[in-house]
């Protein structure tokens, strides 16, 4: 009986990838930003794989600005993959698109 | 009869007509374009047909004419003369907006823009091919002023259930939004807190859309934000740019683009504005598009206060009155009573300002169940029963999370894939059923499920492995309560769901900040039902009030079992001096009050005082007392505000004659003597 596993962080030496579920709501930032600072210093590409996110809250998608903002002012890179319409329209109303770079890529 | 006044039945219509319209909105806004499904179109259809009937019958001849316009677009599309397209669908939605702001105007609200009334009329027409060439010179028509918006959330705006994105979301629903995020305080992951808000938001928004509209959209968040609403000099708003999409935008330019007007009042609007008319009038005017009016909670919060006041005067009236004669005081004393039964329904009435139906929880639950039951491959089904009871704003704030964790756990736990199901003789299709139901002052919510249910064995295998305290021999209620303990779960592998052994014990804390209860009732292989009681509000208790020597204590009328006073036998003593009463077959341990708080009393044996016995979370205890000295309402006032924390004590309460009565914690009383029969 527990609270969901936000991300499931998969690493290897070239990269990791951080799998995002279905709902990122306010009961999830715990979980999601412990997922997200365990891989912000990665030397790596980290893939966030948003395939699956329906639902978002504002709380997850700061924490992805930060994790981006972070990891860019590292020089890190950071890619989006398949990132749903729920997700893409939920950055573009928070006017984070840009700092997020989720729009340029293709879902 | 042969002149009837039809205005007696404006606000009818009124009322209905904004319900028609937010259901041909929701309607259009599920619309599937291509296949559109029969049912829906008929809805948008009945509704767009209710108001053009209504505003016919009433004499709004422009709402009707308009409304034509749109009934005999969507006959078509009923009638199969016309696939309905997405550009329909932005009109129709257009549409919905502007016969809204007619509709207003028709109430004695903000005067509608009647040029973009035209507009869309001649849009609407064109779609009919009524009259192609009246839209592009209509198009051309100046762009409608709009408001700038400087929207900067509190730290703290996630933890009172609130969350900006929903706010942008239904800004943007007003009109074109350009949106603006400053992320300038954004500090780095590793200083961050999840659940803080650090972004703040400008937003430009265009579109014949009010002000009193801009602020409903953040009502529910005024007191979480600051809040700047300007009106956008019309010169000043650039046509979007093409293929922005929602107009949102970052560029810093929006943000430094708009210079705040001088004089935002409604008239300096409407000197901007001069080709705004009334549309249609009543002579009364209102304020809002519906017959309710916005109210600070802090109002209601002290209006709630003083009705706390006045049921203790009203309650130390009533123990006056009782030394009376009554056949002397007979007018006196029925006065007493109309005041009981009018401050009852005064407090009620009081109370129900701040009610909300639970539906405002329970509706974010099917979108949830379908994701996740597709996730974890299961067949689920979700059945809500009494969305519609009421509770107060606060708890169904506070209690959204913790019933979240419980849906989600039934989903990844409780309910069996389809295979096993079938194999155990199952529906292969599970459901889970949240049910919400009023029973005396309190709410009851259940979220059940005819899964697997709980198994006692892995519960105790999993405590032991868990170093978690087990009392010997422990009864089905005290093994089900071992779930909220700390750092428990049962799950043999840990999903992406649930599964990290957080969750159940915050949510009992939760439900018990609340003071409210959290029981579990199951049976192997039928499935499990976690039930949630919680107080309708937090300001009031149904108490049953009880002497131990010279003071009065408060005991949760909820709480209470029955009341009997002991034969002597019935009580017993166990070795390490502890005693306990048998009550039918059950033994239950003692807990004298007058010893716990140290009070003398006249009447220190059980046999000579009164047993209350009370239960909490599946145990029971039963407590001595001196006498028991009525039922009763008490306002409750904070201990902890007004001295400090006691044990065993949740707070206070000033009775009729002005005594200061404890409440008893009863929960607290209950686990200090399972832990002590534990130990």
């Amino acid at each position: 009986m527990s609270e969901p596993n936000t991300g499931n962080p998969s690493v290897s030496s070239a990269g990791a990838s951080i799998s995002l579920p279905a709902e990122l709501g306010i009961d999830v930032a715990a979980s999601l930003y412990q997922d997200l600072l365990s891989q912000v210093d990665h030397p790596g590409v980290v893939t966030l794989d948003a395939q699956d996110v329906a639902r978002i809250h504002t709380a997850a998608l700061q924490l992805f600005c930060m994790f981006c903002q972070d990891r860019r002012a590292a020089g890190r890179e950071t890619q989006w993959r398949h990132p749903t319409e729920a997700l893409r329209s939920a950055a573009a109303l928070l006017g984070v698109t840009t700092l997020l770079q989720i729009a340029r890529q293709e879902a | 009869m042969s002149n009837i006044d039809l205005s007696r039945f404006h606000r009818t219509f009124f009322d209905e007509s904004a319900e028609g319209l937010d259901a041909m909105e929701a309607a259009l806004l599920r619309l599937d374009v291509g296949q559109a499904d029969a049912e829906t179109i008929n809805l948008i259809f009945r509704s767009a047909h209710s108001i053009k009937g209504g505003a016919g019958t009433f004499g709004f001849t422009a709402v009707a004419s308009f409304t034509h316009l749109l009934e005999t677009l969507l006959e078509r599309v009923r009638s199969g003369q016309r696939q309905v397209t997405q550009p329909d669908v932005d009109l129709l939605l257009r549409s919905v907006d502007v016969t809204r702001a007619m509709l207003r105007a028709a109430d004695g609200g903000d005067a509608a823009d009647v040029d973009a009334v035209a507009r869309l009329s001649a849009e609407l027409e064109q779609t009919l091919e009524m009259k192609p060439a009246v839209v592009a010179a209509v198009a051309a028509a100046p762009v409608a002023a709009g408001w700038k918006i400087r929207f900067l959330p509190k730290s703290d705006i996630f933890a009172s259930g609130n969350d900006p994105l929903r706010i942008l979301r239904e800004l943007d629903r007003l009109g074109e939004a350009r949106i603006a995020c400053d992320s300038e305080a954004l500090p780095t992951l590793a200083d961050a807190a999840p659940e803080t808000c650090y972004l703040s938001w400008t937003v430009e928004l265009r579109g014949d859309c009010d002000e009193g509209a801009v602020r409903d959209v953040f009502a529910w968040v005024e007191d979480e934000c600051e809040l700047q609403i300007l009106p956008l000099p019309s010169g000043e708003v650039a046509a979007p740019a093409a293929g922005e999409g929602r107009g949102s935008s970052e560029a810093p330019s929006v943000v430094q683009g708009a210079v705040p007007h001088p004089n935002p009042s409604p008239e300096g609007r409407g000197a901007q504005k001069p080709q705004l008319k009334l549309v249609e009038s009543t002579p009364e005017r209102r304020s809002g598009d519906t017959s309710s009016i916005r109210v600070g909670t802090e109002k209601i919060d002290a209006l709630i206060n003083l009705v706390g006041e006045l049921v203790i005067t009203q309650a130390m009236l009533q123990q006056i009155a009782g030394d009376l004669d009554p056949v002397q005081n007979e007018k006196l004393l029925q006065g007493l009573s109309l005041l009981d039964r009018n401050t009852r329904m005064l407090q009620e009435a009081v109370m129900a300002t701040r009610m909300l139906p639970v539906d405002a929880v329970f509706s974010r639950f099917p979108r949830m169940v379908r994701d996740l039951s597709t996730k974890l491959g299961k067949q689920i089904v979700l059945e809500t029963v009494g969305e519609g009871t009421e509770l107060d704003k606060g708890v169904i704030e506070r209690i959204a999370d913790p019933l979240t964790h419980l849906v989600r756990n039934s989903l990844d736990h409780g309910l069996e894939n389809a295979e096993q199901r079938i194999a155990a003789g199952k529906n292969p299709t599970g459901t889970i059923t949240l049910r919400a139901a009023h029973q005396g002052g309190h709410i009851v919510i259940e979220v059940a499920d005819d899964g697997r249910g709980l198994d006692r064995e892995r519960i105790l295998a999993k405590a032991a492995e868990r170093g978690i305290p087990v009392p010997a021999n422990p009864a089905d209620a005290d093994v089900w309560q071992l779930i909220f303990a700390p750092g428990f779960s049962t799950a043999e592998q840990v999903t992406d769901v649930s599964g990290r052994g957080v969750g159940m014990d915050v949510v009992k804390k939760n439900v018990q900040a609340l003071s409210g209860q959290i029981e579990i009732s199951t049976r192997p292989g039928q499935g499990t039902c976690v039930t949630i009681r919680l107080p309708l509000t937090l300001a009031i208790l149904d108490g049953m009030s009880v002497r131990v020597g010279d003071d009065v204590f408060i005991v949760p009328l909820n709480c209470v079992v029955e009341s009997l006073q002991p034969q002597p036998g019935q009580v017993r003593t166990l070795s390490a001096g502890a005693r306990v009463v048998k009550v039918r077959n059950e033994y239950l341990p003692l807990a004298p009050l007058h010893e716990l708080f140290n009070i003398r009393t006249d009447a220190p044996e059980p046999e000579t005082g009164i047993l209350v016995l009370l239960e909490s979370e599946g145990r029971k205890v039963a407590a001595q007392v001196d006498e028991l000295v009525g039922q009763q309402q008490v306002v409750i006032k904070s201990l902890e505000a007004n001295y400090r924390r006691v044990g065993g004590i949740s707070g206070a309460t000033i009775l009729g004659d002005g005594r200061v009565a404890l409440i008893l914690d009863v929960a607290e009383l209950v686990r200090g003597y399972a832990r002590a029969a534990a130990a």
